[in-house]
């Protein structure tokens, strides 16, 4: 029963999480922002509608999409959310490829249109994505250790109950995690998903192209995305919470993932965009701080 | 012992009280003549312990002290007549004097704690002191130079001293209970973990030899005993020094000598063969004696190093080192001001234009070099004979090879500057007060080269006794 | 405890790593005060002893030496940045690789006694010290590394279980207190006779 309400409870949170995100940016810089149903209308919008393509694109082109929210579904049925067990088990290297597929589809589809946007795009998202990966292989290599287990849900599950102030390495990993989250979900500081100026986009440079429920399938996944990694940081700061009674399970899950969204909030309004020269700096940090969570913890 | 630290606080104070110069050099020349009556008086009833386990004066220490107070006693006579010509001159003002006679009583009671501390985190306290309170004397002129060279000392020797922390901190991990005093950890010395013991002695080497200016650490030295006004210089290179190397010496007889010695063979051997390549081409008189200053160091670890015969020559070299480079340092800061220069070339004729000053220099010259009627032959020729007799011989080889290219050097500079034709320009007259200090300086170097007194050389085997390794 | 040794841990490495001087002093700030609770956290002390040194830490260590640094800052007109002989990324990297080392070496070596967190954060703090030291150019960036090296220093002391009795932890404190002071006062003087602050064009005195 768990099992089964996992993946459509992550489609139904990963538009919330966006929506909260947008709530608190606005509400930090004194507006009134758009309801948090605005997301789910967006997108049933975009569902609805057809597909405008560029006539030198390609098969590759149609295929990014479906694939992009096949593998967002696929990873978000083997991330615990509210429960240990997972509809998916995964082991994590699988894992973190499984994350790059997207994204090789996704700069594949930039590229094949043949824009000039769409291929900047691309080479910034992969560029990105290559300094990110071993943060976030460092990281979750980190977990499996804690959590003494290969599979991605095993070692979320593995993590013995404590309190948190009192495992340095946990936040270590939480922290690096958190930043590899900004990097690859193209928030501020890497990236800003709010821009209209097409020279500064990276993420937003490469779906240009895409329209209709091509862009709704995009953009979906891309909520997914970001509430994956919302699910994974959350699980690893509150271990109790994939423990808890069924009905108090889905609330909290709930909880977590507005709670990273407020962060993630606070955090953007907080921070400028930095130079696109400066991302490796802050990526080489976020690698840093994996290789010292691994340190840490084996300094006990 | 409390007057030991009360004499230069109180010359301190009537320093900054002074009106002209001689009231200042005088309330420090008491001082020193103070500390130097007090370490008289206590002499007979050595060991002497206060604080509980904080001070302790045994022979070794007050061997030490007697070399500290000495060489303050003759720095603060010449010192007056130094400063009166300096500020006749106008390049010093009487807030500088003053400042001057402050910092270096302050220096001095550093140098005191050092050579009383028993307790080895306290003589790290002291010897981090004596860096605090020596480089204001270094910037004392203001030039550029003269910040150059203390932003260096302060900032090298810092972190030096930091390391030798590091030191302490695996001593207390090797020593376990016993308390981190010198004699503590000599009663202790077979029962310490060697592992921290080794990894402790290895950063006392570095973090104090940094502060001796053992090579490759003496980057600092040359600068900053070449900026400092010449008293100055003469108490960092004569006594600064030597307490870093007693600072060095206390936990000696705790550490395995199958350890210690080679290691300080190694940095004594480095310390010699480094400033024996700059001295060849060295220009500047005061970075010339600076240099020498490293070597002499060299010589006297590389003497303890060797141990056996060579300890006690390597602990009297530290006196005849003392008084010869201080009687250089003296004599040169007088030919420097006379001249008006520091460059070597420049200074020529000595001996024709003031002849006493050139008798003096070209004394302190053959005895810092260790040339035969004066003590410190006997000293260099002392260790080389225990390296010798300690089957050190490829040690013993460089090292005399070595002496003789720095006795070389110093022969050829000593007879450029003292002989040929005098300077054109005028010289200023002689100043009593610089030179009366640096006659006393090089009786005595004769004088321990000709007669080594039979309760010294007794001395030395006691103390040599005292800091030989486990 | 071990929680507080990573917040050190990380505030030296934010201190290493940043190229902007603000920043930098104040984590050092930060950095001073939770030192502050070491002694406080560790119980077999007195607590009269613990209190004084806790105080003494948070006041050389966290209020005046940082004080120092930015009123040398702020008088002198030093820009933001931190000008190293190093590019940004090249420190992330050495930093990361310094303390990995520092924690392969605690671990190897045995270097630590009960604590080996804390050590090896002391050791790492100690390397990045001293890379600060070699590669940053301008006198105060050198001053921070100097502090961050000290502070390393404690820390591994700490870690070690070293203590000493209070006048000569006192006088430690005195010690690092007056040669910060100096350095600033030296920095003033620097800047007035050499109108910059740039370590690299200081070398009238060479052989």
């Amino acid at each position: 029963m768990e099992l089964a309400l996992q993946i459509p409870a992550y489609l139904v949170l990963a538009p919330f999480l966006v929506g909260i995100i947008r709530k608190a940016k606005a509400f930090l810089s004194c507006r009134q922002g758009p309801p948090l149903r605005q997301t789910y209308i967006d997108l049933f919008k975009l569902f609805r509608r057809g597909i405008v393509r560029s006539r030198t694109a390609s098969w590759v082109f149609d295929l990014s999409a479906p694939v992009i929210l096949g593998t967002s579904v696929v990873l978000a049925g083997a991330t615990p959310l509210f429960s240990r067990a997972v509809p998916l088990p995964m082991h994590f290297i699988l894992y973190i490829y499984l994350m790059s597929l997207p994204r090789f589809f996704q700069t594949l589809a930039g590229l094949d249109t043949g824009s000039a946007f769409g291929g900047l795009g691309s080479s910034r998202e992969a560029t990105v994505a290559a300094m990110a990966e071993p943060a976030l292989l460092l990281s979750l290599c980190g977990v499996g250790f804690l959590g003494k287990s290969q599979l991605l849900d095993g070692m979320l599950g593995g993590i013995p109950p404590g309190r948190i102030f009192l495992r340095p390495e946990l936040i270590l990993i939480a922290g690096t995690l958190f930043l590899v989250l900004l990097a690859e979900n193209s928030r501020i500081p890497v990236d800003d998903p709010a821009t209209h100026l097409e020279l500064t986009m990276i993420h937003e440079a490469m779906v240009l192209d895409h329209s209709g429920i091509d862009l709704g399938m995009i953009q979906l996944a891309a909520a997914l995305r970001l509430t994956v990694f919302s699910a994974l940081i959350t699980g690893l700061l509150f271990p109790g919470s994939l423990s808890l009674p069924p009905v108090l399970a889905l609330p909290a899950a709930a909880l977590k993932i507005a709670l990273s969204g407020l962060v993630v909030g606070v955090v953007e309004s907080g921070m400028a965009r930095m130079r696109l020269s400066r991302i490796a700096s802050f990526l080489m940090t976020a690698t840093v701080l994996a290789v010292i969570a691994l340190a840490v913890r084996f300094a006990r | 012992m409390p007057f030991l630290f009360l004499m230069p606080l109180a010359a301190a104070a009537v320093a900054l009280l002074a009106r002209s110069p001689g009231q200042a050099a005088l309330g420090t020349v008491i001082g020193a003549s103070g500390i130097v009556a007090d370490a008289v008086l206590m002499a007979s009833s050595l060991p002497l312990s206060g604080g509980g386990d904080l001070f302790r004066l045994d022979e070794l220490g007050m061997y030490f002290l007697f070399l500290v107070a000495g060489v303050h006693l003759v720095c603060a006579v010449y010192s007056y007549g130094y400063f009166r010509r300096e500020t006749e001159r106008g390049h010093l003002g009487m807030s500088k004097v003053r400042k001057y006679h402050v910092w270096i009583n302050l220096f001095v009671l550093s140098m005191v704690s050092v050579v009383c501390a028993h307790h080895l985190a306290l003589q790290w306290v002291a010897v981090e002191a004596t860096t605090l309170f020596s480089a204001p004397l270094i910037y004392l002129h203001g030039d550029r130079k003269g910040m150059e060279a203390a932003w260096k000392y302060l900032l090298i020797c810092s972190v030096g001293i930091a390391f030798a922390f590091l030191g302490i901190i695996f001593l207390s991990r090797a020593a376990g209970d016993f308390p981190l005093t010198y004699t503590a950890l000599s009663a202790a010395a077979g029962k310490l973990d060697p592992r921290f013991l080794r990894l402790s002695f290895l950063f006392f080497l570095v973090g104090y030899g940094t502060k001796m200016g053992l090579a490759p650490m003496h980057t600092w030295l040359p600068d900053a005993h070449s900026q400092a006004p010449a008293p100055a210089s003469a108490m960092l290179s004569g006594v600064l020094l030597n307490c870093a190397l007693l600072a060095l010496l206390r936990i000696l007889p705790a550490v395995p000598g199958s350890y210690a010695s080679p290691l300080l063979i190694l940095f004594g051997i480095a310390s010699i063969a480094v400033p024996a390549l700059l001295i060849a081409v060295q220009r500047d008189i005061k970075r010339l004696l600076a240099f020498s200053s490293i070597e002499n160091m060299g010589i006297i670890v590389l003497g303890i190093g060797f141990g056996g015969g060579a300890r006690p020559a390597a602990l009297l070299h530290v006196l005849n080192h003392s008084l010869a480079k201080v009687l250089l340092f003296l004599v040169a800061g007088d030919l420097v001001l006379r001249y008006g220069t520091q460059r070597i070339q420049r200074i020529h004729g000595i001996f024709r234009q003031a002849p006493l000053s050139g008798v003096l220099l070209f004394g302190g010259v053959l005895a810092i070099a260790g040339s035969p009627p004066f003590g410190s032959f006997w000293s260099e020729f002392g260790i080389l004979a225990g390296g010798i007799s300690g089957g050190r011989l490829a040690a013993s080889l460089a090292y005399l090879a070595l002496l003789a290219v720095i006795f070389g050097s110093f022969l050829m500079y000593g007879s450029g500057m003292v002989f040929g034709d005098g300077n054109p320009r005028k010289l200023s007259a002689p100043e009593l007060w610089c030179l009366l200090p640096a006659c006393v300086l090089l009786v005595s170097c004769l004088w321990l080269g000709l007669h080594v007194p039979a309760g010294l050389y007794r001395l030395l085997e006691r103390l040599s006794a005292t800091v030989a390794f486990s | 405890m071990n929680t507080l040794t990573v917040l050190l841990l990380l505030l030296g490495i934010h201190v290493a790593v940043t190229d902007r001087i603000r920043p930098a002093i104040r984590s050092l700030a930060l950095q001073g005060i939770l030192l502050g609770f070491l002694p406080l956290a560790d119980s077999a002390g007195s607590s009269w002893r613990a209190a004084t040194l806790c105080l003494a830490t948070v006041g050389v260590k966290g209020i005046a030496i940082p004080a120092i640094l930015t009123r040398a800052t702020s008088r002198l007109g030093i820009g933001q940045e931190f000008e190293s002989l190093i590019s940004t990324k090249a420190n992330i990297l050495t930093t990361g690789a310094l303390a990995l080392a520092a924690f392969l070496a605690c671990s190897r070596f045995g270097l630590s006694g009960s604590d080996e967190l804390g050590a090896a954060a002391g050791l790492t703090l100690i390397f990045s010290g001293l890379l600060m030291m070699t590669t940053r150019v301008k006198a105060v960036s050198q001053v921070i590394g100097f502090v961050v090296l000290e502070n390393g220093i404690f820390l591994f002391g700490a870690a070690s279980g070293s203590e000493f009795t209070l006048p000569i932890e006192l006088g430690i404190f005195l010690d690092l207190f007056v040669a910060v002071f100096l350095m600033g006062i030296l920095m003033f003087k620097i800047h007035r006779t050499f109108t910059h602050m740039d370590v690299r064009k200081i070398h009238t005195l060479k052989d």
